[in-house]
């Protein structure tokens, strides 16, 4: 009995070695990545970034101030669309959708996630470059806004999801309506998850590359006109890393660290607002 | 389901019926103590008497503790509500024996006034009211209890009749006047037990149905 | 005041009311007693329409408040609610309004806008309710540091800040302590004045000290209803005798 007793602990040993290593392995390439990107890209991180236009290849210096602004507004519009858009829609299925129809349109939201967002991409080219013959600000912001809503819908409704059956039964048998209801006593207290989910759709469309290829098409100029092509941040990496100056290299690492590190920010204020809201319950 | 609580209420019931035991032995010795003229017997009676108190003083305390601890409802309630007012009345038919008793060690030593056996039978049917009053109690039967209460007035029938030949007698010999006049306290004493014995027989009655049929001419008239 | 006849409820075809009659007189507490899926929370529901909410409920019979058919069809059951609240078992305050705001919820969700007016209900709704004193000074504060008995009386203010003719009350206790819960019967007592209650309670004891009615309910049927003490000293049904007295249930 003893020998049994000794060869399953070194057993359990050994699989605990096997684990340590996989998740070893798997957060590696994080560190080596976040290792590498600061390196790179931490020198090219100046106030220039923000403040000036690129400078033709060849000559030295230039920012990248007409990207981060179009990205800003490309994702501004995406935002101001998508999110009352995808919030009213986990609102209507949430509080007012039957059970069949309720699965059907989160059976939607779910396919519609999984579309690649180049795809996405495509579709604004169709419905909005095409007929406006030229690429634009709004249609970068319409294939953002697609790819944003399957986001937006299913964080909020697994949220409100969340909120007690209780709460709305109250507000019933008080005899307030439905819809007031949901948006004055269970949105607010679903609130936190839905904001945090607001902030991570918002990061994960900033990031997009490919859907901007063909819709928003890049300007090496500053313009805010939606109706004309613009830049976006993660657009001019993709044309700096690819080219051969090694100057627009430079640059690129430093855009890819300035995106890389305003998701981080989303991702520790999505956190930081959790935190408050469960520290401000419990006071 | 039986409950617990079964076993504490059977545990009154039973104590209620050994001190109704208690009491009719006393009636028992009371009335040979008049017909055998025995005077041990009388005696008897007092001593009684004692465990008649006793049973009492622990009989109210069962009644009081299953009230606050069981709170009882409907036929529970009922059971030991009018337990609690049984007992009292079972301990006076104890003290109306141990008044007759006395009577009976005056009366035993002088020659009888009362031809025939009127004042037997006052004593033997009032006996018999107590015992099957405690009877419908204990078999549960509210035919026996309303047959006890319709006998009271017959009871009253008679101990009026022994009364008047009571009276006629002091009338016709003032000789026996003292004599007569103790009888009266006997015969008035078995009148007032066969009254209780009534009211036993009532509150019987409301633990089987519910209802309180005393003092029927103050209660409406069922609908 | 209140009434249903021939109530009849089923959930996607199963029967949980099997068309019940009773009458719930005015300024009176009436009791809703029986043991655990006998329909009495079902019943309870009813009054106020809430199974309108439930997919698969089907009500049939009638619920007249003052002679009023509450289910006639086009009447509005948001109208009803407002004018037979409810309070549930469990606590239920609304975690991210304060004190305050939960209280004149009812009222101004529904469109009052009237500050002053809202003040001033709120106060009286919670002296009402009996926790006026409680908490005058942290109106503002979350109600979720109350304790349940606090947080039920809030309920209770909350429901009365919408002014309703009737109370409907789903357990109110049944979640509190005997302190709290005699706090909440002292309350009903006086509301019984102004308002008709009825109660759902598994508590018998309760319904003995509460009520001035009593019904019972068995598998979705009604076996006996009275005046309270009639039915808990002298029932006329065995099953009443049997259920009160502990013999079953």
């Amino acid at each position: 009995m003893n020998r049994g007793h000794v060869y399953r602990k070194i057993l359990g040993r050994i699989m605990e070695g096997v684990c340590l290593v996989a998740a070893v392995i798997a957060v590696l390439p994080l560190f080596t990545f976040l290792w590498h990107l600061f390196a790179q890209g931490f020198s090219s991180l100046s106030f220039s970034m923000f403040t000036q236009l690129p400078m033709p290849p060849g000559e030295l210096g230039g920012g990248m101030k007409n990207a981060i602004l179009g990205s800003v507004l490309v994702v501004g519009l995406a935002t101001v669309v998508g999110i009352p858009v995808g919030i009213g829609a986990a609102i209507f299925m949430t509080e007012f959708a039957g059970p069949t129809i309720a699965s059907a349109l989160r059976f939607a939201c779910d396919v519609l996630s999984g579309i690649p967002s180049i795809v996405m991409g495509l579709l604004a080219y169709q419905i909005v470059v095409v007929p406006m013959h030229h690429f634009s600000a709004v249609s970068g912001s319409v294939a953002l806004a697609f790819i944003m809503l399957p986001v937006v819908v299913i964080t909020t409704q697994e949220m409100l999801y969340l909120v007690p059956h209780s709460l709305r039964e109250a507000g019933h048998a008080l005899g307030i309506p439905t819809w007031r209801i949901a948006s004055s006593i269970i949105l607010r207290a679903a609130a936190p998850g839905v904001l945090t989910g607001m902030i991570l759709s918002v990061s994960r469309i900033a990031g997009e590359t490919a859907p901007m290829l063909f819709t928003a098409f890049g300007n090496p100029y500053l313009s805010l006109d939606p109706k004309s092509p613009i830049s976006t941040l993660p657009h001019m990496i993709f044309n700096y890393a690819i080219s051969p100056y090694d100057d627009w290299h430079r640059l690129a690492w430093g855009g890819a660290l300035l995106l890389v590190l305003g998701i981080l920010g989303a991702t520790l204020l999505s956190r930081f607002i959790l935190w408050w809201h469960q520290r401000s319950l419990n006071t | 389901m039986l409950r617990h609580f079964d076993a504490e209420l059977r545990d009154l019931k039973f104590s209620l019926l050994a001190m109704a035991g208690q009491v009719e032995e006393m009636l028992h010795l009371t009335q040979q103590s008049l017909s055998e003229r025995s005077n041990h017997k009388a005696e008897k009676v007092s001593q009684l008497d004692k465990y008649v108190d006793e049973a009492e003083l622990k009989l109210d305390q069962a009644c009081i503790d299953l009230l606050a601890l069981r709170a009882p409802f409907a036929s529970d309630l009922r059971l030991i509500a009018s337990s609690l007012k049984i007992v009292p009345e079972l301990e006076r038919i104890g003290d109306h024996c141990c008044n007759i008793a006395r009577r009976a060690l005056i009366l035993n030593v002088q020659p009888s006034v009362l031809p025939g056996d009127d004042l037997e039978r006052l004593g033997a049917d009032t006996q018999s009211m107590v015992h099957r009053a405690m009877d419908a109690f204990i078999n549960g039967d509210p035919d026996m209890a309303r047959a006890v209460i319709a006998e009271d007035d017959r009871i009253d029938a008679l101990y009026l009749h022994i009364f008047s030949e009571l009276l006629r007698g002091m009338l016709g010999d003032p000789l026996c006047i003292e004599r007569s006049s103790h009888l009266i306290i006997v015969i008035k004493n078995w009148e007032r037990i066969a009254d209780v014995a009534t009211n036993i027989a009532e509150e019987v009655l409301f633990i089987l149905e519910g209802v309180n049929v005393k003092h029927s001419y103050l209660q409406a008239p069922n609908p | 005041m209140l009434a249903c006849k021939d109530l009849k409820i089923d959930f996607d075809k199963k029967v949980v009311l099997k068309g019940v009659s009773l009458h719930f007189p005015a300024n009176k507490i009436s009791a809703i007693i029986g043991p655990s899926g006998c329909g009495k929370s079902t019943l309870l529901r009813a009054f106020n329409r809430m199974h309108d909410l439930t997919r698969g409920a089907h009500v049939t019979g009638s619920v007249t408040l003052n002679g009023q058919e509450i289910y006639t069809p086009g009447e509005d059951p948001v109208l009803v609610r407002r004018r037979i609240g409810m309070v549930f078992q469990k606590p239920n305050p609304f975690p991210t309004l304060s004190i305050f705001e939960n209280t004149i919820s009812g009222l101004r969700l529904s469109g009052e806008r009237n500050s002053a007016r809202l003040k001033d209900v709120a106060e009286q709704s919670l002296m009402d309710a009996a926790l006026w004193d409680e908490v005058k000074d942290r109106l503002r504060s979350n109600p979720t540091t109350l304790s349940g008995g606090q947080q039920q009386r809030l309920c209770i203010a909350r429901a009365l800040a919408v002014n309703p003719e009737v109370l409907l009350m789903d357990e109110p206790c049944s979640a509190l302590d005997p302190i709290a819960t005699a706090k909440i019967e002292e309350l009903m007592f006086r509301l019984r004045e102004r308002l008709t209650l009825v109660i759902v309670t598994h508590n018998m004891q309760q319904a003995a000290r509460a009520s001035d009615l009593t019904a019972f309910l068995w598998m979705g049927e009604l076996v006996e209803a009275g005046d309270t003490e009639m039915i808990f000293t002298s029932p006329k049904k065995s099953m009443t005798e049997d259920y009160i007295t502990g013999r079953f249930g």
